[in-house]
């Protein structure tokens, strides 16, 4: 584990998380986040091989509903909210496929 | 120093349970209250910055609403008309809900969370957004992506976080209690930097439906308010099972009349971990708040047992490992597309995603977004993620043992109490301070921050009590009594 949090590559994370970051935020970012993992290296040092983890505070089994129809939120409620609306009814995003693959297709 | 403090509840009453009295005897109306505390805010917010916004009209007509209610003999609960200001992560219907985030600006809730929907039913009035650090990342609410909010027992001093605006709106009177939530300690410290009451609920008791999810595994919604009396009361209100949150327990809901069972000192064991003595950083005064308290227990002739939480140093490592990941997963739908600030300066779809969240989310939350995501990533997850959860695991079982030893264990709330702006500025610092907080999150126990002192610069200081799973009536008991005993001296 040592290495691997020397080694961190700002950059390549941003990228998986989507964001956009400017130089000093690349430098300032690796600095804070190397030394939150040097600290959390502790945990390598315990044996913990034979426990196993907990993903939840309370052990929680799947909730089934049954398959009965319900009342949903309106499309004018949910656009409401939308960054960009087409006629009232669609969110406007930009050009997913472009037209040269439509040709092709 | 400020004097913000030092004139509150001159006219107003300043809790929960005094109004509801008081409208009871037809002494007060929901408007008068309503109308007191928006002067107050007028008078005070701007040197506190507590709220985000406060929608007066719509305030004073639910409280209008409620007047006439009680006139026809038709109101809802006992507090029906009480106002209660309510942190902006929490859904209401139709107002903003911004998490006080630049890429929810101007986002309205199309529904209600079920806290709102069960405050709702008891005729309680939605009294303002409460300042917060951007989606509850951080400890001390600076990170607000709109403004910073001052704790009131001195202006220059931080109040706390994540839910400081809630904690401070309290302290200094513009509101009689507020809704919270606690991830890793965000209701119980602000609380103690306050010098009022914060209470985080049991894992599930409590609904996460139209909370904005921070770190599913660990948020829990809980009251904030002037005295216990009053957390027990707005706890009544908002638990209960709810069908709409798959985490949320069966039979979760509490009952404020069961306060009323018997309950004595003399029979009671507190425990005391002993690592919390030997946390790196505990300062002189909050060592001293916590003898304190201790002390008050043992001269009533309460058990006081010493217990080991042996995992503690592992805590803060596993639980930013674990928060931040869920972070990652959780924060990954603001991608500027359905809802929420887009910037497009480029018809790329990519160019959105990476262009809104870059403007959209402030320092803490990328630098908590980035760690998650490497945490996750592949050839790391084996390493960190899975470790943390399974360090989780001890940490849980840490707690189970102590808990076969006593009723409930006593603990500070944090190392330090409520330091001046700025001072306190390195992340991994900052993370560090939440170990008494935090192994609760993990563990999904309740416990409760009570004001116990001030430290020599005058800021408050609390003591935390901790509850095992579902514990809430002896730990509210045990807090209450506390309360009428200690006498927290005054601001120096």
């Amino acid at each position: 584990m040592d290495e691997k949090s020397q080694d961190v590559d700002i950059k390549h994370i941003a990228g998986l998380a989507r964001l956009n970051l400017n130089d000093s935020e690349i430098s300032r970012y690796e600095t804070d986040i190397n030394a939150v993992l040097t600290h959390a290296e502790q945990l390598s040092k315990v044996d913990l091989s034979d426990v196993s983890p907990t993903a939840h505070a309370v052990s929680i089994t799947n909730v089934i509903r049954n398959d009965d129809e319900g009342v949903s939120m309106s499309r004018s409620n949910v656009l409401d909210n939308a960054p960009d609306v087409l006629d009232d009814e669609l969110i406007k995003v930009p050009v997913v496929i472009s037209s040269n693959s439509e040709d092709s297709a | 120093m400020s004097t913000v403090q030092k004139f509150v509840f001159k006219h107003n009453p300043g809790t929960i349970h005094e109004a509801s009295d008081a409208l009871e005897t037809g002494d007060l109306s929901s408007v008068k209250l309503c109308e007191g505390l928006i002067d107050r805010i007028d008078s005070v917010d701007s040197e506190i910055n507590g709220f985000l916004s406060v929608d007066k009209d719509q305030i004073l007509e639910d409280a209008t609403a409620s007047d006439s209610r009680r006139k026809n003999g038709k109101e809802l609960s006992p507090y029906d008309g009480i106002p209660i200001a309510i942190k902006d992560n929490i859904s209401v219907k139709d107002q903003t809900c911004g998490c006080a985030s630049k890429i929810l600006e101007g986002f309205a809730s199309p529904y209600n969370a079920t806290v709102i929907n069960n405050l709702r039913k008891n005729g309680v009035v939605c009294f303002g957004r409460t300042n917060m650090d951007e989606f509850a990342m951080g400890s001390t609410t600076e990170f607000s992506a709109y403004r910073k909010t001052s704790n009131p027992w001195d202006v220059g001093r931080v109040p706390g976080g994540s839910s400081g605006g809630s904690a401070a709106v309290i302290s200094s009177g513009q509101a009689l209690a507020a809704l919270g939530s606690d991830t890793g300690g965000s209701i119980r410290q602000p609380a103690s930097f306050c010098g009022v009451v914060g209470l985080k609920p049991t894992y599930g008791r409590v609904s996460r439906y139209g909370l904005v999810a921070f770190a599913s595994s660990l948020d829990q919604i809980g009251p904030i308010t002037r005295d216990v009396e009053d957390a027990s009361i707005l706890f009544e209100l908002i638990s209960g099972h709810d069908e709409l949150d798959s985490t949320s327990l069966p039979k979760s809901n509490f009952n404020y009349a069961d306060l009323h069972d018997e309950f004595d000192i003399n029979s009671l064991k507190i425990g005391i971990p002993k690592e919390f003595l030997e946390v790196q950083g505990l300062s002189t005064d909050v060592k001293g708040a916590f003898e304190k308290s201790i002390s008050i227990f043992k001269s009533h002739g309460c058990g006081i047992v010493e217990v080991t939480l042996p995992n503690l140093a592992y805590a803060v490592s596993s639980y930013y490992i674990i928060a931040t990941a869920e972070a990652s997963s959780n924060l990954s739908r603001f991608d500027g597309i359905r809802y929420g600030n887009r910037v497009d300066k480029s018809s790329d779809l990519l160019d959105i995603y990476l262009d809104s969240r870059e403007n959209g989310f402030g320092e803490e939350v990328k630098r908590r977004i980035l760690l998650g995501t490497y945490v996750l990533s592949s050839g790391y997850y084996d390493a960190y993620y899975l470790r943390a959860q399974k360090m989780r695991t001890l940490i849980r079982d840490d707690f189970n043992k102590a808990f076969s030893a006593c009723d409930l264990l006593l603990s500070p709330v944090s190392p330090i109490s409520a330091y001046p702006f700025g001072s306190v500025s390195d992340p991994l610092q900052t993370y560090l301070s939440d170990i008494y907080t935090i192994p609760v999150n993990l563990a999904g126990n309740c416990a409760i921050s009570v004001p116990t002192s001030f430290d020599g610069d005058g800021m408050p200081i609390g003591t935390q009590l901790i509850g095992n799973f579902m514990e809430e009536v002896k730990l509210l008991q045990a807090a209450s009594w506390f309360e009428s005993v200690n006498d927290i001296g005054k601001q120096t």
